[in-house]
């Protein structure tokens, strides 16, 4: 895409920003895209600090967030997979179109690094977003351009293993020194799903007009949160 | 679980070491002193290493997790419906106010709107928990500094706003009644009458708290120029609500942000001070329980009739996408990054959380502060631990 | 001077006048903690207090009582015992020497010394040395800091509390308390006949004497050495049961016996204007009762409705306003005293 497309897909809001983004990083903005009052970018790794720099010179001084995101399907978990969207057979009376793309601001690997900031003058919001290797899980630290964002990568770095460069203390947050594993990958299995499912998701009964059907998970759930909306409406 | 790579490694031995550091400062010499985990000051169960040189604090490392209960996890693995009763105990002094951004995101993925009147009764709703919230710290504020009597007057008068909060929604403290396109309920009747007179009662409360506490000269001389936070530090840590508005930054994302909440429709202030110090951070409190009670009012009068459920189907299915809502609560800026897969729940939310954010400055405000004032700072900055923990 | 003449002479005397404080340290301890900390400081913050045990909840504090009496007796580990254990006995013994010389009435106290006020200045300054024991032997930083803390107030306000007093020796002319209080009863101010004239001609000294009471006491505005919101209970974190007994009962005895000598001092004791004889003798523990109450009561009323002073404050307060100003009293009384 030229440099026009990308421009194009933003509001007249961001012109400005995108501009300066693009001005200062060059090949490091791979995608954009706006939404109502916020913008998404998409930016290299190794542009990850020096995106936080820009847009810390242009007013983007409040810093919200910074978190990961792991966006693999993992088949293994079984009775965890709430968010899964229910296949074409269980919900072929649906006529709407497949859904649009999840990614705002698109992505590639499995790892995704994100974080908002805003800008109290324009009263604008940004959200930065940076794709991360599997094999090697390095970033660039904000701590010292954002010094909130200090707490919010150690909580990244115990919750997901993204270890950010640069970083002076590095140490687990919330949980103790000697935990392994990193809870927030979706390969993390919740020990207490896998000994019982969620107890909220099991019929203490089946329904008396269904017929048993153990096989059919999901089918399952959606008679349960079914019930459980009609108690709470009654 | 994970096959731990070199930088994995890497990792767990930094932080080996940095628990090694903090070991090494409990043997070195001057006093270290563990505030908390069960300590009277940090109101739940936050731990504070604070190393002294006589009774000046030389270092403070904040030590939180003791109550992490993995929420941001637990809604991967509970459907929309559920993810509310977990999210209610994340500030639970103002638990309503948890509900309404995330209930409002799931709404924007699912391109669904509330009808104008749930709108109206999740405002007022919203202000009550802020009543409830902020009226804690009012009293609160003074049993840290020593003066005990006025905590029993908040609690004394917030009983009339929880006593509103659960004839209108069947919980004192975790409501569970918003629901994605409204409310669970209407109000009950006469509802709205009680809630005004309730509202008379707050304002006087808030008088009288102010002849109490704030003229008070003791008070005076241990909070004001304790704790100051300059406006860019306060950005730079990413703090949000009062705290930030004490430090001169203008800045209310009820009134500055697009919502779909009524706050637009009623003729309100945003009070902004200078300061940045304990006694400002007070103060602004003060003023909006104050500013909140004249919210409600205009509301209970201007409250439009009709449905309060949207038609959304019975299993809510959230279209794939991604949505952030935030929302001004009463500790501050509460944000819900929801991810979407198109299933029954959501895939990932990352929930931001105003106090994790306000108490990460501690280790730069507390030091070179003397032990009393670490006290005051703690209090002024008002944090919920299940707010920091999650 | 005869002392309380029922009690005889001699041997048994001194065992009758020790039994006596013992029964009447605790019972003015409960006095106190039951109308001041239980219902005073209930209906201030808008609620009623203990109400079970018995009527209107008189006996909730026999029963805290018993109740400490039943904990197991806690010792920190590498705490050192001996003088963990004497502390709190320290403690108590530096209240008990306080009542041996309050005059309750013409002919009524148990050691009527010479130098009675000189005494009561000093056996006031030993519950330091209790807090300090406390604090260092129980091996805990919260209690060494509140001990450490509870020292340095102790020693800035014993000052102010020595100054305030003087010029009450001044106007009077005598060490005695019982002196002190004929010397009021008799009194008179700028040649009028008005009887216990030192509440308004030692008006700066017994305002100076409330605020070191108050210091002297570690109650509210001043209650550092036990800021629970800082340092947890100060000297006090590690005591329990019968231990903790002993120094809440030495605290609320020692706040009854300061407020019997600061009415002693500046509001006439047990003296009554234009009473002499008899009744004075039998309304005088009454009337001095009275007086305590109401000093106390201007005690605990600041303690319900202060904040906390920070250390530093309170130093800056006593040595940069009390202490001048006690001077300035002295030296005003002292120009009367001459002048007149």
């Amino acid at each position: 895409m030229t440099e026009e497309n990308h421009l194009s897909t933003v509001s007249d809001l961001f012109s400005d920003t995108v501009a300066h983004f693009i001005e200062a990083l060059s090949e490091g903005v791979l995608q954009y895209e706006s939404k109502e009052k916020d913008l998404w970018i998409r930016v290299k790794n190794s542009s990850w600090a020096k995106a936080a720099q820009v847009a810390k010179s242009i007013n983007f001084n409040y810093f919200c967030f910074l978190s990961g995101i792991d966006w693999k399907d993992n088949d293994e978990l079984g009775s965890e997979k709430l968010w899964q969207a229910p296949s074409e057979s269980v919900e072929s009376k649906s006529s709407k179109p497949p859904p649009k793309l999840v990614k705002i601001a698109g992505g590639q690997s499995r790892f995704q690094v994100f974080a908002r900031l805003f800008s109290i003058e324009k009263k604008l919001g940004l959200f930065l977003k940076t794709d991360l290797d599997e094999k090697d899980l390095v970033i660039d630290s904000w701590s010292h351009i954002y010094k909130g964002a200090n707490w919010h990568e150690r909580e990244t770095w115990e919750m997901f293993g993204f270890v950010f460069k640069g970083h002076s203390d590095l140490r687990h947050i919330y949980l103790p020194s000697s935990f392994e594993g990193n809870p927030l990958r979706k390969d993390f299995s919740l020990l207490a799903r896998q000994v019982k499912p969620w107890p909220g998701l099991v019929d203490p009964e089946d329904m008396p007009e269904q017929p048993e059907q153990s096989n059919s998970k999901q089918s399952n759930i959606d008679e349960s949160s079914n019930n459980s909306d009609n108690s709470e409406q009654s | 679980m994970s096959n731990p790579s070199n930088w994995n490694q890497a990792s767990y031995i930094s932080a080996q070491a940095a628990d090694a550091r903090i070991n090494i400062e409990i043997e070195s010499e001057g006093t270290v002193l563990n505030l908390g985990p069960q300590h009277p000051a940090t109101h739940g169960t936050l731990r504070i290493v604070v190393k002294l040189e006589g009774e000046k604090v030389v270092s403070a490392d904040p030590v939180c997790g003791y109550m992490h209960r993995g929420y941001e996890k637990l809604t991967e693995v509970r459907t929309y419906a559920q993810v509310t009763t977990l999210i209610n105990r994340i500030d639970w002094l103002g638990s309503f106010a948890n509900e309404v951004p995330f209930i409002l995101a799931a709404e924007k993925l699912m391109e669904v709107e509330a009808p104008p009147r749930a709108q109206w009764i999740r405002t007022i709703l919203f202000e009550m928990a802020r009543i409830a919230n902020l009226s804690v710290f009012l009293g609160e504020m003074g049993v840290q500094l020593g003066a005990i009597t006025p905590v029993f007057y908040a609690f004394r008068d917030r009983e009339f706003v929880l006593n509103l909060i659960e004839s209108a929604t069947g919980g004192r403290f975790h409501p569970n009644f918003d629901r994605i396109g409204g409310l669970k309920e209407d109000l009950p009747k006469g509802w709205l009458q009680s809630t005004q007179q309730a509202m008379v009662k707050m304002r006087h409360f808030c008088d009288e708290l102010e002849q109490m506490l704030l003229e008070n000269e003791i008070f005076q001389a241990r909070c004001k120029g304790v704790g100051v936070i300059p406006a860019d530090v306060a950005l730079n840590y990413g703090l949000s609500g009062a705290n930030l508005r004490a430090s001169g930054v203008d800045w209310d994302i009820r009134r500055d942000q697009d919502c779909a909440l009524a706050w637009k429709h009623c003729d309100w202030k945003v009070h902004v001070l200078d300061e940045g110090d304990s006694f400002a951070r007070y103060k602004l409190r003060l003023q909006e329980v104050r500013e909140s009670t004249h919210i409600i009012d205009q509301l209970c009068q201007s409250i439009p009739s009709g449905s309060i459920m949207a038609k959304v189907p019975k299993i809510i299915r959230v279209p794939p996408g991604e949505a952030f809502v935030n929302t001004e609560n009463p500790l501050g800026e509460m944000g819900y990054y929801v991810i979407s897969k198109g299933g029954l729940g959501p895939f990932r939310t990352k929930i931001r959380t105003p106090s994790f954010n306000n108490i990460s400055i501690l280790p730069w405000l507390l030091k070179g502060v003397y032990l009393p004032d670490v006290i005051t700072i703690l209090a002024s900055l008002y944090f919920i631990l299940g707010d920091i923990d999650r | 001077m005869i002392s309380i003449a029922v009690l005889g002479e001699g041997y048994l005397f001194l065992i009758g006048k020790a039994i006596l404080l013992l029964i009447v340290i605790p019972a003015f301890s409960m006095l106190i903690g039951y109308s001041f900390l239980l219902k005073m400081m209930s209906h201030m913050q808008d609620r009623l207090g203990p109400m079970e045990a018995g009527p209107h909840g008189i006996f909730q504090l026999l029963a805290d009582g018993l109740k400490f009496l039943q904990k197991e007796d806690l010792m920190p580990n590498g705490s050192d015992r001996f003088i963990f254990k004497a502390a709190p006995i320290v403690m108590l013994v530096s209240t008990f020497l306080l009542y041996v010389v309050i005059p309750i009435g013409p002919h009524m106290v148990l050691e009527n010394l010479h130098t009675g006020i000189f005494y009561v200045l000093g056996v006031s300054s030993i519950s330091v040395i209790a807090i300090l024991m406390a604090g260092w032997a129980s091996s805990n930083q919260y209690s060494l800091l509140g001990a450490l803390r509870a020292g340095g107030q102790l020693i800035a306000y014993e000052i102010p509390l020595v100054l305030s007093v003087v010029g009450v020796i001044i106007e009077s002319g005598t060490l005695s308390l019982q002196g002190i209080v004929k010397a009021q009863a008799n009194g008179n101010l700028f040649g009028l006949p008005i009887r216990n004239q030192y509440l308004i001609s030692q008006f700066i000294g017994f305002f100076i004497f409330l605020i070191s009471a108050q210091a002297e006491l570690a109650q509210t505005p001043f209650d550092m050495p036990l800021a629970e919101t800082e340092i947890v209970a100060g000297y006090m974190t590690e005591y329990s049961g019968f231990r903790f007994l002993l120094f809440y009962l030495s605290e609320t005895a020692t706040a009854f016996a300061l407020s019997a000598i600061a009415s002693t001092l500046f509001l006439g004791g047990w003296a009554v204007p234009f009473i002499h004889g008899t009744l004075a003798q039998v309304i005088g523990p009454f009337v001095l009762l009275a007086k305590t109450m109401l000093i106390a009561f201007l005690i605990f009323w600041f303690r319900f409705s202060l904040p906390r002073f920070r250390e530093d404050q309170l130093q800056a307060f006593a040595w940069k306003f009390l202490i001048p100003l006690g001077l300035v009293n002295i030296l005003i009384t002292a120009i009367f005293k001459v002048a007149l």
